[in-house]
């Protein structure tokens, strides 16, 4: 944990936008905090990038079928910001990407925790690469950042009440096209 | 001794006729001969429909084959696109491209005249029949795609000290181990339940020939195993040209190796070989269709609005750039070839039914990058010509170009295409951090000359693609909602890969276009 987490604050701090909401977790290592505190805004693209190249630097996934983070803003830039991206600001074009950042759709649990589980529209479901307590640390954490300051959070039972019998079907192609 | 052992395919059809008689044999010869035929059909729209009008949302393959067929047919027809260009997904990405995507990030692809990567779909099974019907109407060259290649690679960061396994390799020793045990199985009466006297001689001679068993039905190091899976010094000529076996990788490790997760992968129908490419990109198949089309379409539209009435359709739409003129377009019917993820978000008049479709859909994520390097190393130094290497790195695979093989000048793998939850990482990153990656990940395939050799990088990321807003669709079932979707609904029916038992395809995009055309048509001549 302690070495990716270095390295995703490295890659936040490509983004200007995203370094300004990323406050350190308050249980983030100290070298984490050391790196956000940096004002590093010229060269956070080579910062990011010696971090990527850094032969120490461990991988940011691994093989299995499963997420292996646990904590809600790995998640989130694991799995969530391509889309709704590091500032949670959303994006758009033809079609358009929500905004989780002020969105009252996130106030109770339940919504946010169907989404990500079950999938909506062109989301897709995520419940077969996480776990209930994954669902509640990355809902936890859209709720809880971007400027939301949402108070009442899942819990692995209003997880457990949205999930299928069988969740067979799941984010993750079988890249044979 | 014959290294296909001592039952010739003639041999075979004799013993299946002494044994079963001459109609299974008849059988057999015609299962052996026949090709299974395709679900492509050449449309025929028959009928005048009166100068029917008919506007289609969307310029990509769906779209712009329906657009020839109902033109060719008699009908009136507009095309509206929000991109700049004709084609969408099928598309290439050469020098001189500019990608911008959804949150900002921005490339210029740095690739040399003639260097390209597909980033979208990049190969044409042999009995996608109506891909290459089109291309051969269209005039679109095509060349093979080396799918499988046995000196490609097959490699896992935690097995064989993460060094790359040769294809050829696993995919025999696999075969080798596994028919040596079911042999001892078979030899110990464990299966005698199920196989006696001759079936269980002839189970045996088949075991013995496919996987290269020795005189103890043992799969060693020797010449005849080598002569599948490589040698330490493959045959010569004169004084220095003998052979020399290799070792065959142990049972125990190629198991635990996880490497046989991707044996099968180039025998599923759709990788049958042969396959093929257009020459010069995939674009040229939408080049292809845009020099019939071209004129019937409107760009840079985005629809803002579809609606139905008791006499035709409305599409409303707006300058997607904000610098051209938005309008509206009235015709009899409408098809509609727009992705459901980015339909669902469109103010449509769409029957209950058609819009719970739309609403139900996701769409799966996909991520490719393509590296130009100045020089073929992997054809020079390592003989790999074409084919794609599988690893369980973060990148997932590397195709090596089919097209151009020896040539002295660069060459584009693509670097990374990864579905699953690495893609969603992979398109998180900047495009610099991406090729970066995919850097990092390649050399340790390919050791350094991957990062010397290194000329450009290009990558794209489907679910930061407003257009579609994911790489394809999925169904969860084949149901009703499924047929509701395919459905003509008032004057209005939908079309695209999406709504096709071929997802991600673009022979699906085109049977669906055709099998829509075709139900539109009888109910325009229905009256």
């Amino acid at each position: 944990m302690k070495h990716h987490l270095t390295l995703l604050v490295a890659l936040a701090l490509a983004t200007p936008a995203f370094a300004q909401e990323a406050a350190p977790q308050a249980d983030a290592p100290a070298e984490a905090e050391t790196a956000a505190a940096t004002d590093a805004a010229p060269d956070a693209a080579t910062q990011a990038a010696a971090a990527l190249t850094d032969p120490a630097a461990p991988q940011l996934d691994d093989p299995g079928p499963l997420v292996a983070f646990t904590d809600g803003q790995d998640i989130y830039q694991y799995l969530c910001r391509t889309c709704h991206q590091y500032d949670g600001a959303g994006a758009s074009g033809a079609g358009a990407y929500p905004a989780l950042a002020g969105n009252e759709n996130l106030e109770f649990p339940d919504y946010p925790v169907m989404l990500v589980v079950n999938g909506q529209k062109g989301m897709p479901p995520f419940g077969a690469m996480l776990s209930d307590e994954q669902v509640v640390a990355v809902v936890t954490y859209v709720q809880t950042n971007f400027g939301n300051q949402y108070t009442e959070h899942p819990t692995a039972e209003t997880v457990a009440a949205v999930r299928p019998e069988d969740q067979q079907a799941t984010a993750g192609g079988s890249g044979g096209n | 001794m014959s290294p296909f052992g001592t039952m010739s395919r003639r041999n075979l059809l004799t013993l299946i006729g002494a044994t079963a008689g001459s109609a299974a044999m008849l059988r057999a010869m015609t299962t052996m001969g026949h090709a299974q035929e395709s679900d492509y059909k050449p449309v025929k729209l028959e009928g005048d429909p009166n100068g029917a009008s008919v506007v289609i949302l969307g310029a990509g393959l769906a779209g712009m084959t329906a657009a020839l067929e109902l033109r060719d047919a008699g009908y009136n027809v507009t095309i509206l696109e929000y991109q700049n260009r004709a084609g969408g997904r099928c598309m290439t990405l050469r020098g001189g491209d500019e990608v911008h995507e959804m949150g900002g990030f921005t490339q210029k692809v740095g690739f040399s005249e003639g260097q390209y990567l597909n980033n979208g779909p990049w190969r044409i099974p042999h009995h996608h029949q109506g891909v290459i019907h089109y291309c051969q109407r269209l005039g679109v060259e095509l060349q093979p795609f080396v799918q499988q290649n046995d000196s490609a690679y097959l490699h896992s960061q935690t097995s064989f000290d993460g060094k790359p396994q040769r294809f050829s390799w696993v995919k025999n020793d696999y075969l080798g181990n596994v028919t040596e045990l079911l042999a001892k199985a078979v030899n110990a009466g464990s299966l005698d339940d199920e196989v006696t006297g001759e079936v269980k001689d002839m189970l045996l001679e088949s075991l013995r020939a496919y996987g290269a068993l020795d005189g103890d039905m043992r799969y060693a190091s020797n010449l005849a195993t080598s002569n599948f899976r490589d040698y330490a010094k493959p045959p010569g000529g004169g004084l220095t040209g003998a052979p020399e076996p290799s070792v065959p990788i142990g049972r125990d490790d190629l198991l635990r190796s996880g490497l046989w997760e991707y044996l099968r992968e180039h025998d599923t129908f759709e990788h049958h070989a042969a396959l093929f490419q257009p020459v010069g990109g995939m674009d040229m198949i939408a080049k292809g269709f845009e020099a019939e089309v071209g004129s019937l379409i409107t760009f840079d539209a985005r629809v803002t609005r579809i609606a139905q009435s008791e006499t035709g359709v409305t599409i409303d739409y707006e300058s997607a750039s904000g610098t051209g003129q938005g309008g509206s377009v009235t015709a009899d019917y409408c098809v509609c070839t727009i992705p459901f993820s980015v339909l669902g978000q469109i103010d449509a008049d769409l029957s209950s039914d058609l819009q719970n479709a739309v609403d139900g859909m996701w769409y799966y994520e996909g991520f490719k990058a393509g590296l130009e390097m100045k020089r073929r190393f992997w054809e020079q130094d390592e003989q790999i010509y074409g084919g794609i290497t599988f690893t369980d790195l973060p990148i997932g695979q590397i195709s090596y170009p089919s097209a151009n093989m020896m040539s002295a000048g660069p060459g584009t793998l693509l670097a990374a295409y990864r579905f699953g939850k690495q893609a969603y990482e992979l398109s998180a990153l900047t495009p610099e951090q991406r090729i970066e990656r995919c850097l990092a990940d390649g050399e340790k395939i390919h050791g350094p000359a991957y990062r010397q050799e290194f000329v450009a990088g290009a990558s794209w990321a489907w679910h930061r693609t407003s257009w579609t807003l994911g790489c394809y669709g999925h169904w969860d079932e084949y149901g009703t909602a499924y047929a509701q979707a395919c459905a003509v609904d008032r004057r209005l029916v939908c079309a695209g890969e999406h709504l096709s038992y071929l997802p991600g395809w673009q022979e699906g995009a085109i049977l669906s276009a055709l099998d829509a055309i075709t139900r539109l048509h009888e109910r325009v001549m229905a009256g």
